[in-house]
């Protein structure tokens, strides 16, 4: 099953004075464990996709299925499930309430979805264990890195074993050295847990780092780098593990 | 589950902006603290002068005044001006009304009460004010009278009767004899001297207010020495009557009315009473329901400063939402439902508020029972006060809370998240 389907999605925002056009018949497939990029200038609709994959905005026309459920029509109690369900959200920005923990700010999709307190803290520390902030769990967000920030938020979007990982500008904030290692550990997840990861950027850089690229300019996907598939398992892994 | 995780949320963010969160609550203290407060003031005073009538009015009293005086709750009906215009005109009570109560069935002692005018003075002392009562020998027996610590000292007796004898109250023995032994000793009334056969000790002032005339500033004389004192039939204001047990008060009392208007004629024949027919309950009630409308009507006035609370609370709960919209957009990325986040807000200002209800009952055992001792009264807090307060609180919260919480649950998302 695909993890995203988009089948002819456009998206017009009727609600502002000129009605704008922001999609035009996107078709997109990405299989799981994919490690793509969405790539394309400011206003080229890029941010306007993520909030479509991402649940956070419906089509105006078009299908969207994520893991091969329909979103159409879906009220808001039902998308927010599936937000925190089926997604694990990186943002560029104010990730973590700074009110709360490191480790409580990981164990929040969980609160959501009624885990236990005593589950959610093991499954928590788990995840920093994996991002290596374990040591950092009781910190307060104002207390660690910016890259440690976006370390701890990839933890807490693999908390609730999503299907899909979507990024939107990850290193935006980070300088070299930490955007590099962002990416390396979305890479390394990709590769050890098998997670489907989209990034969503404006940086060739970044998305040179990525096993696909699409390329969205004027509302529309321009081009698409694809990947081949080796007997329905991913390239990626097979790619990159002739690579290292 | 998610209610409780709300709670710990809340709890978290108000544990987080300490004095904006106890200046947001200052509405709600001092709203609760006042209506607490003034409830428990109240019923404090209510209890007091409970204590102090149910002190001086025995239980098993009942007593018919003249004129027709009208009760709250006492479901009877008539002008209080009627009532104040017959007690000052001639009383209609007569000496037939004592003949007829003593017959009726649980009464054990009537008697009446008239009043004689008259100085009592003993050599240059006199007694100034003092009522002097004209009785029978029954009036013992429906006071709880204490008299003083000398010997032969009684109170009139049927062997009386027409003599000229006199038993002082309290203050009118101090008055008149000071420290000194009054018993068997004299006192001057319009010429005429009469023998003291008992004086009583000074009882408890205050209460009388509501029983009826100071029985201490007062003496008893027989009432046909009265008759034969004054030349005339003395008229009586008021009869006592003494039931056998509490629990036939109210039998009696009926009884007591039925006699009176046998005597007087009934209202069913459009004739109004021209007598009133008091017991102790009755009493009790009409203070009651003074002393309830006056704590009412201040408690209405404290409550505006819970409005006031509440309306605070909904003003910083506003500026809340308003600051942490991308905290909203966030939540709801991750997975919260709008409805979630509604309730998350919610609960956070009707925690706001309950803490504030509970701190201002706080507030208000210290104002009353501070309050309590400048006044001499013991404050009352009542179960029902106390849940009252917490749920009027709770309530606040939930409607003042509402329309924040409702503009946190409608932000989108995604303008949340974008939001700076």
């Amino acid at each position: 099953m695909n993890v995203i389907e988009l089948r002819g999605v456009g998206k017009t925002f009727t609600d502002r004075a000129d009605p704008t056009v922001a999609l035009k018949d996107v078709n997109l497939v990405i299989k799981p464990g994919e490690f793509v990029s969405i790539i394309g200038p400011s206003g080229s609709g890029k941010s306007t996709l993520m909030n479509l994959i991402g649940l956070l905005d419906s089509p105006s026309e078009g299908q969207y299925l994520i893991d091969g459920t329909e979103v159409a029509g879906l009220n808001d109690r039902k998308l927010s499930h599936l937000r925190r369900d089926k997604i694990g959200f990186v943002f560029q920005s104010f990730n973590l309430l700074p009110r709360l923990s490191v480790v409580q700010n990981v164990e929040l999709p969980l609160v959501y979805t009624g885990v236990s307190p005593k589950q959610r803290r093991t499954r928590a520390l788990k995840l920093l264990d994996l991002v290596g902030l374990k040591d950092r769990a009781h910190y307060r967000p104002n207390q660690i890195s910016g890259g440690q920030t976006q370390r701890v938020a990839i933890a807490r979007a693999l908390v609730n074993h999503p299907s899909l990982i979507l990024a939107d500008e990850p290193t935006g904030n980070l300088d070299t050295k930490s955007s590099k290692a962002i990416i390396d550990e979305l890479r390394r997840l990709n590769r050890e847990t098998h997670a489907t990861i989209v990034i969503v950027t404006h940086n060739p850089e970044i998305a040179d780092q990525t096993d696909r690229i699409v390329t969205v300019r004027d509302g529309s996907v321009v081009s698409d780098t694809g990947l081949p598939h080796v007997n329905g398992v991913s390239a990626s892994h097979t790619h990159r593990r002739v690579q290292l | 589950m998610m209610f409780y995780e709300n709670l710990k949320m809340a709890l978290v963010s108000l544990a987080n902006a300490k004095l904006r969160s106890f200046l947001t609550m200052l509405g709600i203290i001092i709203g609760v603290a006042a209506v607490v407060s003034i409830l428990a003031i109240g019923d404090g005073v209510k209890q007091a002068v409970q204590d102090q009538i149910t002190g001086v009015v025995n239980a098993n009293a009942i007593a018919v005044t003249s004129g027709k005086v009208n009760l709250g709750g006492s479901g009877q009906k008539g002008g209080a001006a009627g009532g104040a215009a017959s007690s000052l005109g001639a009383s209609t009570l007569t000496e037939t009304d004592v003949n007829s109560l003593t017959k009726i069935s649980h009464v054990t002692a009537v008697a009446p009460m008239s009043l004689v005018s008259g100085v009592l003075a003993n050599g240059t002392a006199t007694s100034n004010g003092a009522l002097l009562f004209a009785t029978t020998p029954d009036f013992s027996k429906t006071q709880t009278l204490k008299f003083d610590n000398e010997s032969n000292n009684r109170f009139l007796s049927a062997s009386d009767n027409g003599q000229k004898v006199i038993v002082l109250g309290g203050q009118t023995k101090q008055d008149l004899f000071g420290s000194a032994s009054a018993v068997g000793q004299t006192v001057t009334i319009r010429g005429t001297k009469f023998t003291v056969v008992g004086a009583l000790q000074l009882s408890d002032a205050s209460a009388q207010a509501f029983a009826g005339p100071n029985l201490d500033n007062a003496a008893y004389i027989p009432l046909d020495t009265a008759k034969a004192f004054t030349g005339s039939n003395p008229q009586i204001l008021r009869i006592l009557v003494q039931v056998d047990n509490a629990n036939n008060v109210n039998t009696a009392a009926d009884a007591v009315r039925t006699a009176m208007r046998h005597n007087h004629g009934d209202p069913t024949d459009g004739k109004q009473d021209d007598f009133t027919v008091l017991t102790q309950k009755d009493i009790l009630s009409t203070v009651d329901s003074v002393l309830s409308l006056l704590t009412t009507f201040i408690v209405a006035i404290a409550s505006i400063s819970l409005l006031v609370g509440g309306i605070g609370i909904m003003n910083i709960m506003l500026v809340s939402v308003t600051e942490r919209t991308r905290e909203i957009g966030l939540r709801k990325a991750i997975g919260a439902s709008s409805s979630i986040v509604l309730v998350q807000f919610l609960i956070e200002a009707v925690v706001l508020s309950v803490i504030g209800g509970a701190l201002g009952i706080l507030a208000a055992m210290g104002l009353a029972t501070i309050a309590g001792k400048l006044a001499k009264i013991t404050p009352v807090f009542t179960p029902t006060a106390i849940v009252l307060a917490v749920g009027v609180s709770a309530a606040v919260g939930i409607i003042f809370g509402l329309a924040p919480a409702i503009k946190a649950a409608r932000k989108h998302p995604i303008q949340a998240l974008k939001a700076e």
